[in-house]
């Protein structure tokens, strides 16, 4: 139910209200209907009592008939169908109506209260009065059949309402949900590209003018922050290309110069190559920056993976020959791919080069490359001394170095880098194989990022 | 040729200047776009060696102005990695090239000279150096009757090289061209593949190393 839309979610609240509303009223409808129908039946059952009373003064001072004796006549028509009882003072019964087979019991009750007698619900009321007391009692029947409507008015009454509140608060939800639809249609059209973009703001003062403008104030700093990124980058950048253009140009002049000894030289040289280097690691921390603010931008482009993997297994082959490492390939003829190529030759090169420099003299290094549904897969293993079990999660961090060997060249940005880049394109590199005397890096790209 | 420099930083614009002038051409430095844009329309100048960020009015600005003043001097943009991506892809800006931070002095005097003799000729077919010959519509490598196979690399650096033979290229730029990118191998790997190349096509020699600079091809010495 959490994954419903809101306005059935709401529909469907509005509707079990609905219901116990309606069952409440009922119920109380019930109570306070049967409470009057009951303080009449009692107000009845008394009529009926004085009426007794007055035939019965009136009889006793018949003439014709035995004043003394108790009789039938004196039972007036009305009452035939009541549950009655006479008894005199001395309690000795004097009449039993006929749905009567013996005395009622005496309960001591003399106010109105209600009984079961023979299988049947009796309200019963006691009235005393010439030294006679009169018990007089009616089947509760007829009062019961109301509640018995009400039942069946509801049976009727309840689907009804549900169905007018169901269809009714779903159109009201719908109503009220419609404004935050637009809200989200509006947002979503604001991305990275269009981030100047602002939702409209309603010339109401409710709920929902107030959400946009919360919602505009935080488009604004976002569209902040993602300038500074770009900005710093670019700046980050200059900043740190001039003062190396300036270096590299400096020592190149030395360089030049016939004059100067060949010690400078040799330093020069030296120097030269740290600027290189310096030159190269700014390059990769830079990439890294743009990928970290989300603006990585891909120049994607149709072309040949397995034309793209020969020129770097060409570079492998020239590398890996002083070290005397065999560098096998099982590439198809042509692997199509629609990526930002100079991304995936970086992720290629990283790979490769760590397969080079992590192998150990005499050893293997092995690409393979396939198409695998709609990605592209290739995998670059080596015979190196393998990676320690600890320092598997921490792969693909940054400045981390899998064997924490000096002596290996290189900055530890190789693998994060390759890593954000195939991530930038949609796709993945993996561990595939950690064993002692085999590392083997899996890198997946869709064919169309 | 007469040749603007724009570059705020005073030293790299210097040296920048230096070099120009000893490759023969005439120089004028200024460090502000605002100024440069006044001498581009009084003076003609063939080139504008110019640098993105500048105080002031930035190289994009200068450039957008310069072309809606209808000047048609050559451009070359000096640019940091990653700002032309950010910005701008390409060349789109109005700049005729543009050459990354940090480059060899070498590179820049060779890319002038370049833009100065650009867009005439037609792409061959065939390259020759002496009795090198590369047919580019098949990729096939003959010195004298001698086919030549090449690896993929090694085809690409020596297409670059017999483009232009008698131009000393750096190994900066045999980077860019062939590998698409600046690396710390790749410099070692310019090396490998020239002396694979040499071993492959050389006797007599035609690849030759200018001593400091990098490589060139020709035919003789």
């Amino acid at each position: 139910m959490k994954t419903w839309p809101l306005r059935w979610k709401l529909a469907l609240f509005a509707a079990l209200l609905a219901i116990v509303a309606t069952i409440a009223g009922a119920a109380t409808t019930w109570t306070v209907m049967r409470h009057e129908e009951i303080a009449a039946f009692d107000r009845r059952l008394t009529t009926d009592a004085q009426e007794l009373f007055r035939d019965v003064e009136h009889f006793q001072r018949d003439p014709h008939t035995n004043p003394s004796a108790f009789q039938e006549i004196f039972v007036p028509l009305a009452l035939r169908n009541r549950v009655i009882e006479v008894t005199d003072a001395a309690g000795h019964t004097l009449y039993l109506s006929p749905g009567l087979r013996e005395p009622l019991s005496s309960d001591g009750i003399s106010e109105f209260h209600t009984r079961k007698i023979g299988g049947r619900t009796i309200r019963m009321g006691e009235f005393v009065q010439n030294g006679m007391t009169l018990r007089v009692g009616a089947d509760l029947k007829e009062i019961n059949q109301i509640g018995r409507d009400i039942f069946h008015g509801m049976l009727v009454a309840v689907p009804t309402v549900l169905i007018v509140i169901v269809i009714g608060s779903r159109w009201v939800a719908s109503k009220a949900v419609a404004p935050v639809e637009e809200i989200r249609q509006a947002a979503a059209q604001i991305t990275a590209r269009r981030l100047d973009q602002r939702l409209p703001v309603p010339p109401t003062r409710d709920e929902i003018a107030g959400l946009i403008e919360v919602l505009n104030a935080a488009f604004d700093r976002l569209q902040r922050s993602f300038e500074q990124s770009a900005r710093f980058s670019a700046d980050a950048s200059h900043h740190l290309k001039t003062p190396i253009a300036v270096l590299r140009a400096g020592v190149e002049e030395i360089l030049a110069d016939a004059d100067c000894s060949p010690h400078t030289q040799a330093t020069a040289e030296g120097l030269l190559q740290r600027i290189h280097q310096l030159n190269s690691v700014a390059d990769t921390l830079l990439l890294l920056a743009r990928a970290d603010a989300g603006r990585l931008d891909l120049h994607q482009e149709e072309f040949d993976l397995s034309e793209l993997l020969e020129g770097v297994l060409d570079d492998a082959r020239a590398l890996a020959e002083p070290l005397a490492l065999t560098v096998e390939s099982d590439v198809p003829s042509h692997l199509p791919l629609k990526a930002d190529r100079v991304f995936v030759g970086m992720i290629a090169q990283n790979l490769l080069e760590n397969a080079i420099k992590y192998n150990q003299h005499g050893g293997r290094v092995r690409v393979i490359a396939r198409a695998v549904n709609g990605s592209v897969q290739f995998s670059v293993g080596n015979s190196g001394a393998g990676i320690p079990k600890e320092r598997i999660p921490h792969l693909f961090e940054r400045f981390y170095r899998g064997r924490g060997d000096e002596r290996v060249a290189g900055s530890g940005l190789g693998l994060s880098t390759a890593w954000e880049l195939a991530r930038a394109h949609g796709g993945d590199i993996s561990l595939q194989r950690a064993d002692t005397d085999w590392t083997e890096l899996n890198v997946s790209l869709p064919r169309a990022a | 040729m007469h040749i603007l420099v724009v570059e705020d930083e005073v030293r790299l614009a210097r040296h920048i200047s230096r070099a120009l002038i000893n490759a023969g051409h005439d120089a004028v430095v200024l460090h502000d776009g605002e100024s440069a844009l006044k001498a581009a329309g009084e003076t003609r100048f063939n080139l504008i060696v110019l640098d993105i960020m500048l105080p002031g009015i930035d190289g994009f600005e200068f450039l957008r102005r310069l072309r809606k003043a209808h000047i048609d001097s050559r451009v070359l943009v000096l640019t940091a990695r990653g700002e032309l991506t950010d910005r701008v892809t390409g060349l789109a800006l109005g700049a005729d090239d543009y050459l990354a931070k940090p480059f060899a002095m070498q590179e820049l005097v060779a890319r002038v000279s370049a833009l100065g003799r650009r867009y005439s000729e037609k792409p061959p077919l065939k390259l020759q150096v002496g009795d090198l010959v590369l047919d580019l519509t098949n990729n096939q490598l003959q010195r004298g009757d001698r086919r030549i196979e090449l690896s993929i690399r090694e085809l690409t650096l020596l297409r670059v090289l017999m483009r232009e033979p008698g131009r000393v290229f750096t190994r900066t730029e045999l980077c860019e061209k062939v590998w698409e990118r600046e690396h710390e191998y790749d410099m070692k790997l310019v090396e490998v593949f020239i002396s694979r190349l040499r071993r492959k096509i050389d006797s007599p020699p035609l690849i030759h190393t200018v001593r400091h600079l990098g490589y060139t091809i020709r035919e003789e010495p």
